[in-house]
């Protein structure tokens, strides 16, 4: 069998940080953080209180409709997921049938209707929930409404690896249109983890920043949540090509391992065999890599664990790739922020433009790598990692190149 | 407290569109909830969402098995008329569970 290349050609993002992916990438090359005062939950009932939201006044009629019907998480895939569709210049009204697939990531999926129903419950204030509350807050909810919405009859999966749950679902949608399995797909993964139980549940880790996400910084405290959706739509070349479709970026290259070490704390060694894994899939020497978009959470563990890790990758510092975290602007979405950092790395290969780390003036002396701060760089890269790493210690990076209509 | 036939229309007419993505076709009594295009789990939506807002336990075989706007009214006013009845805007908001 000979393997099909396999492209992107729609991007669709909601983010606290813009909601289409214009805005989006402006913010992230402007270095331009979301973050503000948490406005789902009382800000006096947490001990962290920034956040990156996305506007309730970004999401269209499917917001008012998505409060009955579906969770918050589900409909930031579906609007994620209906941009990348008319941004691949698709026709929304053809089922796309057997041939495609719809795979998504998420870390707590409906966890919010959850909350709110159990609330309500174990508190005695009712002895009933509604019967949506399951179908609602099923993690695959996401990926069940694009199936249904686009008529992919194909396969159909929801990865709930943590904060690696999009580029793992992204990374088996390209395996399967590499492999031949189906021509079409759209991947990315979705959160909507601002619930008054989830975020105390993250307070209780103590690994939330008070004031900002400060990623590799000598003074960084923890990282700050985000909220939304990443989705591509993956291609075989032959597919988009046989309908002329306009091409974003090549996905050359999937790496998944595990650390099988510790439920919280960061190996490096299983982050560099994931970016190895990466490389070795896409058949790419670590001297071709000119950028990596880092998992970067601006936590004291990560931040240290991924530069050990990308040094022990790529070697002496003058061959170590541009590294910038983006996770200052969006926030870090957990299931979502791979879809996040997916959008931000095509961007910046097919733009020729690195974005920067916000809120970061250098690296920190235990954080030794070519880190982008100020402005965004100019770049001539023509391929880059995108790592993202999962507490119970799951790593899954991806690897795209520059389109060049080669 | 006596609710009206038009009331319990109008209120039912409300909970109902509050879940419907487009413009809900004309809701009378004989609308049968195929004909506003409810399936079954629509259907166990709009049963919820009727006994919150009426504040009122609808036996559950009947409900179960109703099939038109009319039935269901009919429910509502035989549980509202068996128990105490409760206007929407008096049922504590802890009651009121949205999912």
């Amino acid at each position: 069998m000979i393997p099909h290349r396999v492209v992107v050609t729609g991007l669709g993002v909601v983010s606290g940080a813009g909601s289409t992916v214009e805005r989006f990438w402006q913010n992230v090359t402007g270095g331009s953080s979301g973050a503000a005062t948490i406005t789902a939950v009382d800000p006096a009932m947490l001990g962290r209180t920034m956040a990156v939201e996305v506007p309730d006044g970004e999401l269209g009629p499917l917001g008012a409709l998505a409060s009955s019907s579906m969770d918050r998480f589900a409909m930031f895939a579906m609007l994620a997921g209906a941009q990348a569709v008319t941004s691949a210049q698709l026709p929304d009204d053809v089922p796309w049938g057997e041939r495609s697939a719809a795979c998504t990531g998420t870390s707590v999926g409906g966890q919010s209707t959850q909350d709110r129903s159990f609330k309500e419950l174990y508190g005695k204030a009712t002895a009933r929930v509604h019967p949506l509350t399951l179908p609602r807050a099923m993690s695959n909810a996401g990926a069940a409404h694009l199936s249904i919405r686009y008529g992919i009859t194909g396969p159909t999966l929801t990865f709930a690896t943590a904060c690696a749950a999009s580029n793992y679902a992204i990374g088996h949608a390209f395996w399967m249109l590499r492999m031949g399995v189906i021509d079409r797909a759209i991947a990315g993964g979705s959160e909507a983890p601002f619930s008054y139980g989830n975020l105390k549940a993250w307070e209780a880790l103590h690994a939330l920043d008070p004031r900002s996400c400060r990623p590799f910084s000598a003074d960084r405290g923890g990282t700050i949540l985000g909220e939304g959706a990443g989705m591509l739509v993956l291609e075989t070349l032959e597919a988009a090509q046989q309908r002329n479709a306009s091409i974003h970026a090549e996905i050359v290259g999937f790496g998944m391992t595990s650390d099988a070490h510790h439920l919280t704390q960061p190996s490096s060694d299983g982050a560099a065999r994931a970016m190895r894994a990466a490389l070795a899939d896409a058949s790419l020497p670590p001297s071709e890599i000119g950028y990596i978009n880092a998992h970067g959470t601006g936590t004291h563990a990560n931040d240290k664990s991924e530069a050990e890790a990308i040094r022990s990758v790529f070697g002496a510092a003058s061959h170590v790739p541009a590294v910038s975290s983006t996770k200052a602007v969006h926030g870090h979405g957990q299931g979502a922020t791979g879809g996040f950092e997916a959008i931000a790395t095509i961007l910046a290969l097919r733009d020729s433009c690195l974005p920067p780390t916000a809120n970061v003036l250098g690296a920190a002396a235990d954080c030794p790598i070519d880190l982008i701060v100020g402005a965004a760089r100019r770049t001539s890269a023509h391929s880059a990692l995108s790592n993202t790493f999962a507490f119970g210690g799951m790593n899954a990076v991806l690897a795209f190149s520059r389109w060049n209509r080669q | 407290m006596y609710i009206s036939d038009d009331e319990l229309l109008a209120r039912v007419t409300k909970v109902l569109c509050s879940r419907r993505r487009e413009s809900a076709s004309p809701i009378t009594l004989g609308s049968t909830f195929a004909d506003l295009g409810l399936d079954s789990l629509d259907t166990l939506s709009l049963l919820f969402d009727t006994e919150t807002e009426f504040g009122v336990t609808l036996p559950e075989a009947e409900a179960f098995s109703s099939r038109t706007i009319g039935c269901l009214l009919l429910l509502v006013r035989a549980s509202l008329e068996a128990g105490e009845p409760v206007a929407a805007d008096s049922v504590p908001s802890t009651l009121v569970v949205v999912a």
